[in-house]
């Protein structure tokens, strides 16, 4: 038996606001939260200028960080996401897991660390602990613990690593086993804590990003005729999925409807998509038939829509293929316009996005498209620059990630 | 100054390195997209091969993108090498 | 959770017994980091396995090609689903993040921040960031196979083959995949990954290196239940970090490996 997934809570840290609220306030009145880094978060001089930056200032410390001690951001970004989504579960309802997109590793500033003391590698310093992938998860289990939602074991903290895809395919692994029955309500979501010279300086060395003189909220520009990169940025978002007839019996607020999932692969290239778009057009297919519908259905695309050359290109490309001649009238919404690239947290912010633009019946902007030349591959409507109402009953949302996962979703409006 | 000998090794070491192939199959007239396959990713990687060798620093994405841009343009490793002697040459000249 | 798939392939690429137990020594740092009692399997990256293209070994951690050496050897066995509709096979991996650049990071802890973007970019060629990436290994992987499926990866240092063997259990019971293939590689590259698993484990347990790859199709007349493996290091055994739960999936399964 199939069950049906709704999501019953909603959590999000981002450059463009702390809190859903905050949030979709700011997504809908088209502002960008990407601004300047030299001389703050990098050196004057620093290759990459602007990304997406959380502020800090208003970010509240969860209490199961009291102990004190360090707390690395993506610990506290996803904890904080995370405690927004379960406001609106009553304490002591057992959550069952945690699936999260996460590039937390040994990473480099933990190796850099290890050598600034000079010493012998003390085993018993805390610092390099953290450097398992799974690190924040366990501390969102500590969180649930405190507020009585119970532990999950290991087998249910799912570390996903799809990179961009991660966030979507989070939300996947959780409906596909809410649907069997195997849990009952669980929390993905995803953490980008990664806006730091070393991740900045590894992306500009592939070319991956714009580093333009311009003015930095001008910086990412998906599907625009002078798209020249994406804009990094950190940040953290969380839902909580539920069993419909669990919400239902609790008298839980329906936030919306998680419907269809699906999960190709190009196999073609590690950071380059496939010119014939197929694996895509499958998985935008398979998440909308997976839904029970039909591509007819949709009244709006979330995309993946970075801002390079390649992927914005590519995309237009398989949103033809998918949907004919009505690709012309299906708008499509690029939140990284607004946003920037939060990589493997990007499809849960983006998630976050379209229950939101589903609420309001109003679809945000595609920032900083160029309405005076058009890209001829890329003349779809994107919302370019204003936000509008719109009658909004199913979104599908894209995440494309390196190494060619194609992940799709199919939120709906609950009716 | 390197000589022209020298800079079609250095080019010829920067692909073997960049991209495993083998020293052997390579020819001034190799073309670099039609008979190795090379990629954008690819053409940072031999260019950071030849800025470590030559101290040069070539943008070479640009060179993919106008390639990009006019199919059936190709570009040779000997190509590449002379590419490498301009921009040495402008260099000292400054 | 009750179990549909059956092993029908599987391999597990192991030191040899003679390669000795030895002290594994990271000169990086200064004095050396030192990790006691490990075996790794005698071969240079590069000779791990003949990659289909020889491009990917920048692009790959060791952990990434033994990897890949494991998968790859599913070629034949994989055929016949692949041909039939490649859409329909999966892979699902559990493997730990490919090792930092660990002589940049030791260069540049000594120097000023203004520096920082001069010395990366000499120390590290662009592809070297690729290879840090968790999923890339098994995107790899789907290439060179030509697998169009679900390519999942999951990263939890004890439990992702768990994870990795759960997934391909859901999919091929809800029909999404027709053959999934579970794969897990662990290496001794990454001091300080080392370092962790040395410190989780027993003092006599000897970490080594290791990868395995299970090929897992319907069997629609099994009935059994999950057992799914341990993730603790067993006494007396060698352990190979986030791999080993799957190296003893592989080894307790009907097919030989």
């Amino acid at each position: 038996m199939s069950r049906t997934v709704v999501v019953t809570g909603m959590g999000v840290v981002s450059p463009l606001g702390n809190g859903v609220e905050a949030f979709g306030r700011r997504m809908l009145a088209g502002e960008s939260g990407i601004r300047g880094l030299r001389g703050s978060l990098v050196p004057e001089g620093f290759p990459v200028p602007y990304g997406g930056v959380v502020e800090r200032g208003d970010l509240p410390m969860p209490r199961v960080f009291a102990e004190g001690g360090r707390v690395p951001d993506c610990h506290r970004f996803g904890v904080v996401a995370v405690e927004e989504a379960l406001a609106s579960v009553p304490e002591g309802l057992p959550v069952d897991a945690v699936a999260w997109g996460t590039a937390e590793a040994i990473n480099y500033e933990l190796v850099e660390a290890s050598f600034r003391d000079r010493g012998p590698l003390d085993p018993e310093a805390v610092h390099w602990r953290e450097g398992r992938p799974e690190s924040s998860l366990d501390a969102v289990a500590r969180a649930l613990e405190l507020r009585g939602h119970g532990s999950p074991p290991a087998e249910a903290r799912i570390a996903v690593s799809s990179a961009c895809a991660s966030g979507n395919q989070a939300v996947g692994i959780v409906l596909q086993r809410i649907r069997s029955g195997r849990w009952k309500r669980a929390v993905a979501g995803g953490v980008d804590a990664r806006l730091l010279p070393a991740n900045l300086m590894s992306f500009h060395l592939l070319s991956a990003l714009i580093t333009e003189d311009c003015p930095p909220e001008r910086a990412s520009r998906p599907f625009s005729v002078d798209r020249r990169g994406f804009v990094r940025s950190e940040g953290a978002a969380a839902l909580v999925l539920e069993d419909l007839e669990e919400a239902e019996r609790r008298g839980a607020e329906i936030l919306g409807v998680v419907r269809g999932y699906a999960h190709t692969t190009d196999a073609f290239h590690a950071t380059e998509g496939r010119e014939d778009c197929e694996a895509v057009v499958r998985a935008m297919a398979g998440a909308i038939a997976d839904a029970g519908l039909r591509p007819t259905a949709i009244d709006a695309v979330s995309a993946h829509g970075t801002s390079t050359p390649l992927n914005d290109r590519l995309e237009s490309k398989a949103l033809k293929l998918l949907f004919g001649e009505a690709a012309w009238r299906t708008p499509v919404t690029a939140l990284k316009s607004q946003l920037g690239h939060t990589t493997v947290a990007a499809g849960a912010i983006e998630a976050v996005s379209c229950l939101l633009m589903l609420r309001e019946q109003v679809l945000a902007p595609t920032l900083n498209y160029r309405e005076d030349e058009i890209d001829p591959q890329c003349d779809l409507d994107y919302v370019p620059n204003r936000a509008r109402p719109a009658a909004l009953r199913r979104i599908l949302s894209n995440s494309l990630g390196f190494g060619g996962h194609n992940t799709c979703l199919v939120f709906e409006k609950v009716p | 100054m390197l000589t022209d000998s020298d800079l079609l090794q250095h080019v010829k070491t920067s692909i073997v390195t960049a991209l495993g192939t083998q020293a052997d199959e390579l020819t001034p007239e190799t073309r670099l997209f039609e008979d190795l396959g090379v990629d954008s990713v690819d053409l940072l990687d031999v260019s950071y091969e030849l800025e470590r060798l030559t101290g040069c620093e070539l943008e070479l994405a640009e060179l993919f993108r106008r390639q990009d841009a006019q199919p059936g343009r190709d570009l040779t490793v000997q190509q590449l090498a002379d590419i490498l002697k301009g921009r040495l040459e402008a260099a000292e000249g400054q | 959770m009750s179990r549909v798939s059956r092993s029908r392939w599987s391999r597990c690429l192991l030191p040899p017994a003679d390669a000795p137990v030895e002290d594994r020594v990271y000169d990086v740092y200064d004095p050396p980091l030192v990790v006691a009692r490990t075996r790794a399997i005698p071969a240079a990256t590069q000779d791990l396995v003949e990659l289909p293209d020889r491009r990917a070994y920048r692009s790959l951690s060791r952990t990434g090609v033994l990897l890949c050496a494991a998968g790859l050897a599913a070629a034949e066995a994989l055929g016949p689903h692949l041909a039939a509709d490649r859409y329909r096979v999966g892979i699902y991996c559990a493997v730990d993040p490919g090792a930092q650049n660990y002589e940049c990071a030791r260069e540049l802890a000594g120097r000023s921040r203004e520096d920082f973007a001069a010395v990366f970019k000499q120390l590290n060629h662009p592809k070297r960031y690729l290879s840090q990436l968790a999923n890339l290994p098994a995107a790899h992987l789907g290439i060179f196979l030509g697998v169009r499926g679900p390519v999942n990866v999951y990263c939890h240092s004890t439990a992702a083959a768990l994870h990795a063997l759960e997934q391909a259990e859901l999919d091929l019971a809800g029909g999404t995949v027709t053959a999934a293939l579970v794969c897990s590689a662990f290496s001794l590259e990454d001091p300080l990954l080392a370092l962790r698993v040395r410190t989780s484990c027993p003092e006599e347990t000897v970490i080594r290196e290791g990868a395995a790859a299970v090929l897992l199709t319907v069997d629609a007349l099994l009935k059994a239940d999950n057992r799914w493996p341990r993730r603790e290091p067993r006494p007396g055994a060698e352990f190979s970090g986030i791999a080993q739960p799957l190296i003893d999936f592989a080894q307790e399964e009907s097919f030989p490996c």
